[in-house]
């Protein structure tokens, strides 16, 4: 069985080269392939090579398995899957991570999309109060003070 | 590859831009050379988002159509961030990429967050969020359960009120409509003990209802203090049965599984904050309830609202652990 290996470009001119069947784990690649002009080379202009190896390396992980089980996923390894991608998040930082969010995105890769979303929800922001939100997201305050009082009254539940 | 031209725009802004002159596509057209044209995510900042407004799940899909529409027509029209700015440039991510975090947290995060931004103010509460919330964990129900008259501030105007009375006979004077299978059901508690399932049969010429399921719980009987009832169906297949009233400050719904013919209490955890006092007996389950501001209603069987002064707990069910969260409003 010949396998056909796909080429991909990071933003910065890195060339990655992977199995067809690790990179069409993404969506939005197969539309690219059938470009002609992309015969040889994806270019993929939103993702820079950093990224990009992080996005193959999961998508390298997760099609490994697929192959492994044969059809029907044994718990364990449905559950060592969930442990390396528990490790995988873990060791990035958060410009990493938002970075890998992104890409997840465009390039439509659905698991790694969910794990993103669910981690950034999960570690960054779940337990955090208002104020760390903000700072954690750069995001500007744009209530009032007494806005703010009066929303937080409301929904005191939330804040114990 | 050499249709890609690298554009310079200002000293802390490069763009790859892949040149096509017929296929080029972008959603902030600059013309360059009135041949090509090159879109990006806004001044300097790679994750800025400008399209803020609007509904968050159309802009999504509008943006993933778009995106989609571009590739099917052999575009690559390529948006790009200076591949050095990967650390201190982060602003902020695409509001609909917010929308699918916040869909993703414990009800009570939700609640706090409206405080964030106005932005996220208005996706908790616009209604494709609601709608669509809680992302990710997609088979669990959403529980609401409401008690009415336990706020101290409000007990007088509810005892005048007599709202548990009102509750009792509209909730429970009714049958209880379920989607079992894609077929509109009814259950019909038989016995104590026993339940029917009664299905329409939209297919006959003559629209009858047939029964097609009957279950007893009785094996099970000690685990609960009062009748249950059958008040929803899971996306599993499990119906969930809620006890009539609820004592002991011991919340539970149950679910039974007629394919294995199992039956499982699930404990709510309640945290009352300071008040730790659990409702009386009108606790009222609502299923996939969504927490929002909106009005909260009941109505009885001559469509007139009343308007209860209630301690509504919301429960969301996830896995064994049940987050929840408490709070007293009149509405």
């Amino acid at each position: 069985m010949s396998k056909k290996n796909i080429v991909l470009k990071s933003s910065n001119g890195i060339i990655f080269e992977v199995e067809e069947a690790v990179a069409l784990q993404s969506e939005t690649i197969p539309y690219m392939i059938e470009d002609d002009c992309a015969n040889d080379t994806i270019p993929l202009a939103n993702v820079t090579g950093d990224i990009l190896a992080l996005v193959i390396e999961y998508c390298k992980k997760h099609v490994v398995v697929a192959d492994g089980d044969g059809g029907g996923s044994s718990s364990s390894s449905q559950e060592d899957l969930k442990n390396w991608d528990a490790q995988f998040m873990n060791d990035l930082d958060q410009s990493k991570i938002f970075n890998l969010l992104l890409a997840a995105d465009f390039l439509n890769i659905k698991t790694l999309f969910d794990l993103t979303c669910q981690f950034v929800a999960d570690t960054m922001i779940k337990g955090k109060s208002v104020e760390e939100v903000r700072r954690t997201l750069n995001i500007e305050k744009d209530y009032t003070s007494e806005e703010e009082a009066k929303a937080r009254q409301e929904n005191e539940w939330a804040f114990k | 590859m050499d249709n890609m031209m690298k554009v310079k725009l200002s000293s802390r802004f490069i763009c790859f831009c892949d040149i096509d002159s017929n296929r080029a596509r972008s959603t902030l057209p600059l013309g360059l050379d009135g041949q090509a044209h090159l879109s990006y995510c806004g001044p300097c900042r790679p994750f800025q988002f400008n399209a803020y407004g609007g509904e968050r799940a159309k802009q999504r899909e509008s943006r993933h159509k778009e995106r989609d529409l571009a590739l099917g027509k052999r575009t690559k029209t390529t948006v790009s961030i200076n591949p050095q700015t990967s650390k201190e440039d982060f602003d902020g991510i695409p509001e609909d990429l917010v929308f699918e975090i916040i869909g993703r947290l414990p009800a009570k995060s939700v609640a706090r967050f409206l405080l964030v931004s106005k932005l996220w103010t208005r996706i908790i509460r616009s209604r494709a969020f609601i709608a669509s919330f809680p992302l990710g964990s997609s088979s669990q129900p959403r529980l609401l359960i409401a008690f009415g008259g336990l706020d101290r501030r409000v007990e007088r105007r509810s005892r005048r009120w007599h709202p548990s009375n009102n509750l009792s006979y509209q909730v429970y004077g009714n049958y209880f409509l379920l989607n079992y299978e894609g077929n509109v059901a009814i259950p019909f508690q038989a016995t104590r003990y026993t339940f029917d399932v009664w299905v329409l049969d939209q297919d006959a010429e003559k629209q009858e209802w047939l029964r097609i399921l009957t279950f007893s719980i009785e094996p099970w009987m000690a685990l609960f203090h009062y009748m249950l009832r059958v008040r929803g169906i899971t996306r599993t297949g499990e119906f969930i049965l809620v006890p009539r009233s609820y004592t002991c400050n011991e919340v539970y719904v149950v679910h039974y599984n007629p394919n294995t013919d199992s039956f499982r209490k699930i404990m709510v955890h309640v945290n009352a904050g300071s008040d730790s006092r659990l409702p009386g007996p009108e606790g009222t389950v609502f299923l996939d309830y969504v927490e929002s501001e909106r009005q909260f209603m009941i109505s009885d069987t001559d469509t007139v609202f009343y308007h209860f002064p209630l301690i509504i707990v919301l429960a969301k069910l996830k896995q064994c652990n049940h987050s929840f969260g408490y709070y007293s409003r009149s509405i």
